[in-house]
């Protein structure tokens, strides 16, 4: 299942705690609404470094400590890392 | 849309091109900066240059990283997809060491790994003689699978086969001036004089005063003396590792036997690479950068620098710490040359410590000498340069921050603690890790068997090794491979590692689940190839050795750990999710 898109999201608690870890995390400019089909990659600057340092925003906003090379293991290519993805992981693992 | 990776600028003749990944604190070599870099060079007009100097715009890394996240997706199905998969950045590479003029690296801040396989394309390699600027090849040591852009064929080639295994397998970590002395690099240079040392070096290249570092050959009798004696220590390593490291021996005894190297031995290496990153192996080390990673941002969310801090510092009871503040300049950490000059931190010795002063910390690395300090680091370990410290600093004090900077900065893993004036974590850790084995061993168990049942879990350093590091034994390591397995031992071992980890985790002793995993790493040696000690003992897990250990090891696990993992157990949740 594939979180809901942008201002849909207000009911989605998982994909509000992924936005504000996005948020939280990015270094650069993001874009206005996040997506669920937006890579992290490809679409909101992150690499191995801001992705390892995502799971403790995930860990704010969810009380739980995160790793997400189980996630990241999920995926055939690195462009395939989506935040709706992140969201569906954490809905199995929370 | 980001800024590029590469800029660069003409200065009588030669071309200087910079690297400064966006948006990142350390210079990666993505496939987007490989395709910038080729265009970078493919536009500049060769008949009007005489020189290109490679430099980082990124304070304190130079080259880092590839791609840990094409490592870690499911990526690679064979062998060959690697090749496929890393042909851009191979292409920039070879672009480089195949431009028609001369080529230099010049090295500021950390290079590791594609890094180092970066900077053997160019023609000459200068370093800075400062704490950042150091070498290290992360493929084998810190996530187990084989270089794949040239290091186990360049290597042997450039430094000879021995100094090259101690670098690519053996994980020693080269500074400056270890790296012009084994032929890394050509010369190092001062911080403060760097950038005129490097246009004084680039002169005489181009006015035809310097060539190239020639090839460092091992003689025949010398070489086959050498792969004996790394043989001898491959079979010292955990099973699960030997296959790994024999991989690369063999590799790189092929390219020191070649007079010229081709691009099926590249070819060669990168499948190699393929087939060591299919191994689950290589997946759950990996998923140690993620641990390592949240502990070190875990621990500074409790210890912030201030942007733009600099920090005066004093250890003049401690010869080994001041000589290395002294030896390599850090960025932002001056040492108090004498008297009258007030620092942010001294670190003092427990015979040295005075009450009356706020800046002291005490640097532990015997507890027996235990002082009450504001601030204490503890580093069993320190002097054998094993990285991790503790920091037990519960009042939040002007000097335990800085303290956290300066060693951070120096190079060692920081895990802030609030021992409340209680055994430090690390002691406990210890305790945990010996306790079991001293009940195997005092009730008749052999020593041999330890050593045994640890190197078949992955602990390459065993605990007579350890033993002796911390100076509490020193007898000759038993031989391992003259004990057996004892699964009794091993869960014993895992259940007071569950029960440490538990309750230093529940009395807030340790923050972070990934705090425990990294005195675990550091401390211990707990095996990469099962990523880590929190993320090992899942809950499944650890309700399968709990068990196990309730019923056939009664005796090697004290009660009080027995209860702590059994409330674990039953809680249900893993450390990590």
């Amino acid at each position: 299942m594939i979180a809901t898109a942008g201002k849909d999201n207000v009911g989605d608690p998982i994909m509000q705690g992924v936005v504000a870890a996005v948020r939280a995390t990015a270094k650069g400019t993001l874009p206005a609404d996040i997506e669920p089909n937006q890579s992290f990659l490809l679409d909101l600057g992150f690499d191995s470094m801001s992705i390892a340092v995502l799971g403790l925003a995930l860990e704010d906003q969810f009380h739980q400590a995160v790793l997400l090379d189980g996630w990241i293991a999920q995926h055939s290519e690195p462009a395939a890392l989506t935040i709706g993805s992140l969201c569906d992981y954490l809905r199995s693992t929370l | 849309m980001d800024d590029p990776s590469f800029s660069a600028e003409l200065s009588d003749g030669v071309v200087h091109v910079f690297m400064n990944t966006p948006r990142s604190d350390i210079n990666i070599f993505s496939h987007q900066a490989a395709v910038e870099l080729e265009a970078l060079l493919g536009d500049l007009d060769y008949e009007k240059i005489d020189a290109v100097v490679f430099h980082s715009r990124k304070p304190g890394s130079f080259v880092n990283g590839v791609g840990l996240l094409m490592a870690n997706t499911n990526t690679v199905h064979s062998p060959e997809d690697v090749p496929r998969l890393t042909s851009t950045v191979r292409r920039a590479y070879k672009t480089v060491r195949h431009l028609p003029v001369p080529t230099i690296a010049a090295v500021q801040g950390t290079c590791y790994g594609c890094g180092v396989e970066f900077i053997l394309q160019a023609s000459y390699r200068l370093a800075e003689r400062s704490q950042d600027t150091h070498f290290y090849m992360t493929e084998l040591a810190d996530y187990l699978f084989l270089p794949t852009f040239g290091a186990t064929q360049d290597l042997p080639r450039l430094l000879g086969l021995p100094a090259a295994t101690n670098f690519l397998m053996w994980g020693e970590r080269w500074w400056g001036d270890d790296a012009t002395r084994h032929g890394l690099v050509d010369e190092c240079f001062p911080p403060d004089a760097f950038d005129d040392d490097v246009d004084a070096f680039v002169k005489e290249v181009v006015a035809g005063e310097r060539s190239p570092h020639s090839r460092r050959a091992t003689p025949i009798e010398g070489r086959r003396r050498h792969v004996a004696k790394a043989q001898a220590q491959i079979l010292r390593q955990p099973p699960a590792y030997r296959g790994l490291y024999t991989a690369c021996l063999d590799l790189m005894i092929n390219a020191a036997s070649r007079n010229d190297l081709t691009d099926a031995d590249y070819l060669r290496e990168a499948e190699a690479c393929g087939r060591s990153l299919m191994d689950p192996m290589a997946k759950r080390a990996l998923s140690y950068f993620f641990v390592r990673r949240l502990a070190h941002v875990s621990s500074e969310r409790k210890m912030p620098e201030i942007a733009g801090s600099s920090y005066q510092v004093c250890a003049e009871n401690l010869p080994a710490l001041e000589a290395a503040l002294v030896r390599r300049p850090i960025r932002g950490v001056r040492v108090c040359a004498g008297e009258g000059e007030t620092p942010d931190v001294r670190f003092v010795p427990a015979n040295c410590w005075t009450t009356d002063a706020d800046c002291e910390v005490l640097l532990e690395t015997n507890v027996h000498a235990r002082r009450t300090a504001v601030a204490t680091a503890y580093a069993p370990l320190f002097t054998h340069g094993v990285g991790a410290v503790e920091l037990a600093d519960a009042q939040g004090s002007g000097a335990g921050a800085a303290a956290f900077q300066v060693l951070t900065r120096l190079g060692h893993t920081v895990v802030p603690s609030n021992t409340r004036g209680e055994r430090f974590a690390t002691e406990e850790l210890l305790h945990a890790y010996f306790s079991p084995i001293r009940m195997f061993e005092g009730g008749g168990g052999r020593a041999s068997d330890v050593e045994r049942t640890l190197l078949e879990f992955g602990f390459a350093r065993g605990p007579s090794t350890l033993c002796a590091m911390l100076g509490t034994d020193v007898r000759l390591p038993p031989d391992a491979s003259t004990g057996r397995v004892c699964d009794d031992l091993l869960d014993a071992l895992l259940v007071s590692l569950l029960a440490f980890a538990k309750s230093a985790l529940d009395r807030g002793v340790l923050a972070h689940a990934s705090h425990v995993d990294v005195l675990a790493r550091e401390i211990l040696d707990f095996p990469l190839c099962w990523a880590s000690l929190c993320r090992y003992l899942d809950a499944a897990r650890a309700a399968e050795v709990t068990e196990r250990a309730g019923a056939r090891s009664p005796g090697l696990v004290s009660d009080a750990a027995m209860d702590v993992a059994s409330r674990y157990v039953s809680q249900g949740n893993s450390f990590y999710r």
